[in-house]
């Protein structure tokens, strides 16, 4: 099996070179739609439907199930397991307002740990994913009851009277919901939740679930603590989860594709003198020119405006300004006046750019709506506590920002290049960091936002699934530190069909011997090239302790004698 | 469609309170929120070959909704409590002009 190798570390295996090879060969994981409806209802609606984008249902009901089976069949054509994954599901009339409907809603049904083959022990896991690595259905028992792995509930009601009113279910396949709700999209989303895509602490305490992680908290790292969540105090872990911008996945897999997913270039403030106020998060502005790259610097001057009958204090700027602002960018508070108005009454004072402070305490800044074509200068929205950071550095002295795109920085990923979790403060508007933040550009399958345009694609969640063990090759290294997924099982190197009989030594990158050979294999033009690399490859190995000079001899000998390439 | 019984749940015991490590102290674990905690508490089943095993309820749900905004489309968004997905419920639309 060829391995999914990742950018080495700096271990025992630098002298074991680590090169890039191709992905896994995946095997497909079976779900099962258990329907818990009752007749008549539900996935058993029998309500007459036309086939739709796709979906051959003929009833109601139907063309629930098939939506169903086929977002869970994404998955399974993704994900690798040998354990059936039971999804228990329905469709029900759920929480629903004129405006407002819940959708539906997932869990895993269990949490496990310390199972066979777990590859973190003390650690918690979604029972489909410990079911994965276990290789055993580790809570048996009969479908439509607590033996099921995940739960899946929708509202039935969608789009009908007073539950959202003509804004229903999208049932095809083929993501052309328009402004209805995409079914599929949306369970794609539940599932993954509920295959690992989730923790399970206190969010509001910090506690972890009897006092010991889940898998994955694992990976969730927060750079002001320099610590990942297992690794911090319940109080810590409070604060991480709402310290926007500074929470990210630390797993491989998901860091690796970081480029290939998330575009260059995140909307900041930039804060050049003093530079230890470092950036800000922007909210941006539907209105004026889009932020650009390198964008506007200048020096930062409080806008003022008299208090008067359009706002009622001198710094909200929804009257013409009483300062010159040329070439500069203005800070106005926000309140009181539309957003436009304080950008136009700004530019007419000769600002380049413009700084919104919001009036309200929270994070990351919302995004702000409003139409006037004649505003040419960019806006954006910073948030209360750093707009009261510069207010404080403009009341010491001269104060210098750069509002643009800072390319260096991809969006939704960190200066390191680490993907972003949610983490918005107050936590309460949208669930924390079991998701991705929003900021992510193009928008992710677990931003908290279900966005529109997404495209039945997993993106970043498939690598986070990978980093969660789902293509676990059981060699005893986490796979979200593990640089060679899919690492032979053998116990010895054996090189096409010849045993060397020297022990398939696996490093703590989670690479082995085999997974070495293999890199010879694949770059070797001819045999005698194949052979070359064997020497070179196993004169490192016995210079870094790994083998004896007779276990190179060995397999030097059946490097020699396999035709390969 | 039935799943067939196996030793798992079948020989399960819940964890006395003198439980070793992982499973140790604490055998009714709480929620992961007060507002969304259970009424009755999650208890941890040790299997025989030391598996640990809680079967979760609806205090861990993700939940998604929708939302009609101002404007007249559709902002859809995940929760992670039924607190959260309430006051989202009740809330005002988040389109934000001024």
């Amino acid at each position: 099996m060829r391995t999914l190798r990742l950018p080495a570390v700096p271990l025992l295996a630098l002298l074991c070179l680590l090169l890039a090879g191709s992905p896994p060969a995946f095997a497909a994981a079976t779900f099962v739609i258990v329907n818990t409806n009752a007749p008549g209802v539900g996935f058993n609606d029998p309500t007459p439907a036309a086939p739709v984008g796709g979906n051959p249902g003929t009833t109601v009901g139907q063309q629930r199930l098939i939506a169903f089976q086929y977002a869970a069949d994404i998955w399974g054509s993704i994900l690798d397991s040998p354990v059936t994954i039971y999804v228990q599901s329905s469709f029900q009339p759920l929480a629903c307002t004129a405006t407002t409907a819940v959708l539906g809603s997932a869990t895993a049904l269990g949490i496990a740990g310390d199972f066979p083959n777990a590859e973190l022990r003390d650690t918690w896991y979604h029972v489909a994913l410990a079911n994965k690595l276990a290789g055993a259905d580790l809570a048996p028992g009969p479908t439509g009851t607590g033996a099921d792995d995940i739960l899946a509930t929708f509202n039935s009601d969608l789009g009908g009277p007073a539950c959202l009113s003509g804004a229903g279910w999208y049932y095809g396949l083929d993501d052309n919901h328009g402004t209805q709700t995409d079914l599929v999209t949306v369970l794609l989303h539940e599932l993954a939740h509920g295959l690992g895509f989730s923790g399970f602490y206190d969010k509001s305490t910090g506690a972890q679930f009897d006092g010991f992680p889940d898998v994955f908290g694992t990976y969730n790292f927060s750079i002001t603590f320099n610590k990942s969540w297992p690794q911090m105090t319940d109080a810590q872990r409070a604060a991480a989860t709402i310290d926007t911008n500074h929470t990210v996945w630390n797993g491989v897999n998901v860091t690796a594709a970081v480029p290939q997913v998330l575009q260059p270039g995140t909307p900041l403030v930039t804060v050049v003198t003093p530079a230890s106020l470092g950036i800000f998060r922007v909210g941006i502005a539907t209105f004026g020119p889009p932020l650009a790259a390198p964008g506007k610097t200048g020096t930062v001057a409080l806008a003022l405006d008299p208090a008067d009958a359009a706002g009622p204090s001198t710094t909200d700027g929804c009257s013409p300004l009483t300062n010159d602002l040329t070439g500069k960018i203005g800070l106005v508070d926000r309140g009181t006046c539309a957003f436009v108005v304080k950008a136009k009454n700004l530019q007419n004072a000769g600002a380049i750019a413009v700084l919104i402070a919001d009036n309200a305490a929270g994070s990351p800044p919302a995004g702000m709506s409003g139409v006037d074509p004649t505003v040419t200068i960019p806006s954006v929205r910073i948030s209360l506590a750093d707009a009261n950071a510069l207010k404080a550095a403009l009341a010491a002295g001269a104060v210098r920002v750069t509002v643009g795109v800072n390319l260096a920085i991809r969006a939704g990923a960190d200066p390191q290049g680490r993907a972003l979790l949610n983490a918005p403060n107050p936590e309460v508007d949208l669930a924390s960091n079991s998701h991705w933040d929003p900021i992510a550009t193009p928008n992710l399958l677990m931003e908290p936002i279900i966005n529109p345009d997404l495209t039945h694609g997993v993106d970043l969640t498939r690598q986070a699934l990978t980093d969660l063990g789902w293509f676990s090759d059981g060699d005893g290294v986490p796979d979200g530190v593990d640089q060679c997924i899919g690492s032979s099982r053998a116990a010895t190197v054996i090189i096409d069909g010849c045993d060397s009989g020297v022990p398939n030594t696996t490093f703590p990158t989670g690479c082995r011997i085999s997974d070495q050979v293999d890199d010879c294999a694949v770059g070797a033009r001819n045999h005698g090239g194949f052979v070359s690399c064997i020497a070179h490859l196993t004169d490192d190995l016995k210079k870094c302790g790994a083998i004896s000079g007779a276990q190179k001899g060995a397999i030097q000998s059946c490097a020699s004698r396999a035709g390969i390439p | 469609m039935m799943k067939s019984y196996a030793s798992g749940l079948a020989t399960a015991a819940v964890l006395s309170l003198a439980a070793p490590a992982f499973a140790a102290a604490v055998k009714a674990a709480p929620g992961p929120t007060p507002a969304a905690a259970s009424v009755a508490p999650l208890q941890i089943q040790r299997f025989a070959d030391g598996t640990l095993f809680v079967a979760l309820d609806a205090s861990f749900l993700n939940i998604s909704l929708a939302q009609r905004q101002p404007d007249g489309s559709i902002r859809e968004v995940c929760v992670d409590s039924a607190a959260a997905a309430n006051a989202l419920l009740i809330a005002a639309p988040v389109f934000e002009d001024k």
